[in-house]
């Protein structure tokens, strides 16, 4: 074993181990995990301005061994030909909660509308999105404490055009203002992402990204929670036009 | 070359999958909790302080801090609770939620603290002086340095508000009484409440009277033991009368999860057809899932005193708690205001007048034993814990203790009219009624 396969099998090791709660009252909480998003869709052209998407997700977390949740997207955007884009989406979620007394699949809808704006600089391609979006629990009322739970989202990406390389690398950094009623509101997450896709032709677009969400304002200032997700998408483009 | 390039990125994404990995960090209760923070006073790691909290021929004093959003947010849901309980305004059906406030006691701070209205036809009083709850841990989960938040030791108390009693004292005197004859009851204490409504000066709510909140402290307290069942009737059902009875009116305040087994078998032995055919093999049934004994001695203090807003009248502010040492279910008195007074609601010592609609008297009154015994406890309560010369030296002294505290209360947050006179005046009533309660307790059970 060489000096590398050494240093990486301690860090390895000491990674798994994590600390174990002590005699004393305290509380366990999750500093770190890694994530898998996975998702599969359909994506509608209708024209140059409408385009239509229907998206099924996976997102596994726990290092990657446990549902989070699964949810069914459906989507509508609308480009102007001077770089706005307009838009909104519908999810159906099943949320997996594995902790607490009553743990168990919640079903929540989320809505959210769009605001968008995209531009070229030389091979560069910049966009910015304004996110609002709510999310609710079925089933649950006001009366038990089941407020909206709604999010301002702030989104910058770019993307740049390499000649000859088929694997144009992609990022964005968001952040996302928390507003629901009887909780702390204000930032709580930001989120920093680089990927790339890969155009299959006829076949579709496959999608790969490497993602690291970072949770703002803790409930324990000195312990944010840090996610690790890589992201692997495949969709499939009719185009009417 | 390639082979020892592609090595060191294969070990690099593993380094990176690694630092990725899932990772949990245990926080210690004592490594956030704040400033002024103490075992004896603040933790859950030491037993209820009696002394401290309950101590008697004292007036204690509460200082309590809001901000204006959390006072004004609490004042819109009392509105909301107080619009409850359906036409022509009944009983409150929702229950007030807690909000938090900054809460001091003996140049100490409690945070951010659970603080919430609570009763029912004194929460309908047209007054700020309303009835509160505090729930120390109640905002752990938003503000974890408070985990397991104690006030020293207690999780729970409960804050009567003196309505309908310009004397003050009858929540804590008929209280004491049943407790002091051997009647379960919690333990009391005289409370001032100050409170800053988020505007940076303290309001004067008035004087208070603090109880120990049953299912928190009381049950150990006092049984030496909470493992067993302990309800909280409230309903039809509370009246265990073969019209309405339900067992979803018997609400647990402890082991929720399981049944009501024990409240259905009482239920069944006060009912069974042997009441009339076999009196003896009935109260056997009975005795068996009851403590009927406790339950004579406590009809005995409880009609001598006329508190009429219980079991016979109301159909509530009674506990029912099965101790685990002898596995029969004991009575425990709540809520007792409006003792003390000369109610026309009030059950006369002979109970003749109560309908069959209330078979723990009805029943019970009506079988010889049973009745012999109650008027036992009658005489012996009057001559003993309700006599004169015991009960004139606790009005004497809880006056004095409490003159200046009713002198100071406000116009809209005061229960009294004509200011001390009023408060004296009641005094007077209660020192006439004892004696006026006396005088038919002997007659009653000479």
């Amino acid at each position: 074993m060489n000096k590398i396969n050494k240093i990486a099998l301690i860090v390895i090791t000491l990674s798994f181990i994590g600390l174990k709660s002590f005699s004393q009252d305290g509380e366990t909480i999750v500093v770190n995990d890694f994530e898998t998003w996975t998702k599969a869709g359909l994506k509608l052209k209708l024209d140059k301005n409408w385009s239509f998407g229907l998206e099924q997700q996976l997102r596994l977390d726990s290092n990657s061994t446990e549902v989070e949740a699964y949810f069914t997207e459906f989507n509508a955007q609308y480009k102007t030909e001077k770089g706005l884009v307009f838009g909104g989406g519908f999810r159906f979620i099943r949320e997996n909660d594995n902790e607490g007394k009553i743990q168990g699949y919640e079903n929540h809808i989320r809505f959210n509308f769009d605001l968008g704006y995209k531009h070229f600089i030389k091979r560069l391609k910049l966009r910015y999105r304004v996110r609002f979006q709510t999310k609710n629990e079925l089933g649950k009322s006001k009366d038990e404490g089941d407020y909206a739970n709604n999010h301002l989202r702030l989104k910058l990406g770019g993307e740049y055009n390499i000649k000859k390389w088929k694997f144009d690398p992609k990022i964005s950094v968001e952040l996302f203002h928390h507003m629901e009623e009887g909780e702390e509101n204000g930032l709580d997450k930001f989120r920093a992402t680089i990927g790339t896709s890969y155009d299959l032709k006829k076949y579709g677009d496959l999608g790969l990204f490497y993602r690291l969400e970072r949770e703002l304002n803790p409930t324990y200032i000195n312990y944010p929670k840090i996610s690790y997700i890589v992201g692997l998408s495949y969709i499939y483009t009719i185009k009417l036009n | 070359m390639k082979l020892v390039q592609s090595k060191t990125i294969g070990v690099l994404i593993l380094i990176g999958l690694a630092y990725s990995c899932r990772k949990e960090v245990f926080i210690s209760d004592d490594s956030i909790r704040p400033d002024g923070w103490t075992t004896e006073t603040h933790s859950n790691d030491v037993a209820p302080n009696y002394e401290v909290v309950f101590e008697e021929n004292k007036v204690h004093k509460i200082h309590i801090i809001f901000t204006s959003e959390d006072w004004q947010a609490m004042q819109t849901d009392l509105a909301d609770v107080q619009g409850g309980g359906g036409p022509g305004g009944g009983f409150p059906d929702q229950t007030p939620e807690y909000f938090k406030a900054d809460f001091f006691y003996d140049n100490l701070e409690w945070f951010n603290v659970g603080v919430r209205y609570k009763g029912n036809s004194s929460l309908r009083a047209n007054n700020g002086k309303l009835p509160f709850r505090f729930q120390f841990d109640k905002f752990e989960d938003e503000y974890p340095e408070i985990n397991n938040q104690r006030f020293y030791g207690f999780k729970e108390l409960a804050m009567s508000s003196a309505y309908k009693d310009q004397s003050l004292m009858r929540e804590k005197t008929a209280t004491d009484i049943f407790r002091h004859y051997g009647v379960p009851a919690t333990r009391t204490a005289f409370y001032e409440i100050y409170i800053d409504k988020g505007t940076g000066s303290y309001q004067y709510f008035g004087l208070y009277t603090m109880n120990e909140v049953v299912f928190d402290s009381f049950l150990n307290n006092y049984f030496g033991s909470e493992s067993g069942n302990c309800y909280k009737p409230d309903g039809d059902g509370a009246k265990f009368s073969v019209t309405g009875f339900s067992l979803a009116d018997f609400e647990k305040k402890t082991n929720e999860a399981t049944g009501r087994d024990d409240i259905q078998a009482m239920y069944d032995a006060l009912h069974a057809s042997t009441r009339t055919s076999d009196p003896t093999a009935w109260k056997t049934g009975l005795e068996a899932t009851f403590d009927v004994d406790g339950f004579l001695k406590y009809l005995a203090v409880n009609n001598t005193i006329q508190n009429w807003d219980t079991y016979g009248v109301m159909t509530h502010n009674y506990y029912l708690y099965n101790d685990p040492a002898i596995g029969k279910l004991k009575w425990i008195v709540w809520d007792n205001n409006e003792a003390l007074s000369d109610n026309r609601r009030a059950i006369p010592l002979a109970m003749n007048t109560t309908v069959t609609d209330w078979p723990l008297i009805n029943y019970l009154i009506n079988n010889s034993d049973y009745e012999i015994t109650y008027k036992a406890y009658v005489k012996s309560f009057a001559n003993s814990t309700f006599a004169s010369s015991r009960m004139s030296g606790i009005y004497s002294t809880q006056q004095t203790l409490l003159t200046t505290s009713a002198t100071n209360e406000e116009t809209g947050y005061t229960h009294i009219t004509g200011g001390v006179g009023g408060f004296t005046s009641a005094v007077s009533t209660l020192l006439s009624h004892n004696s006026t309660r006396i005088t038919a307790a002997n007659i009653y059970a000479p």
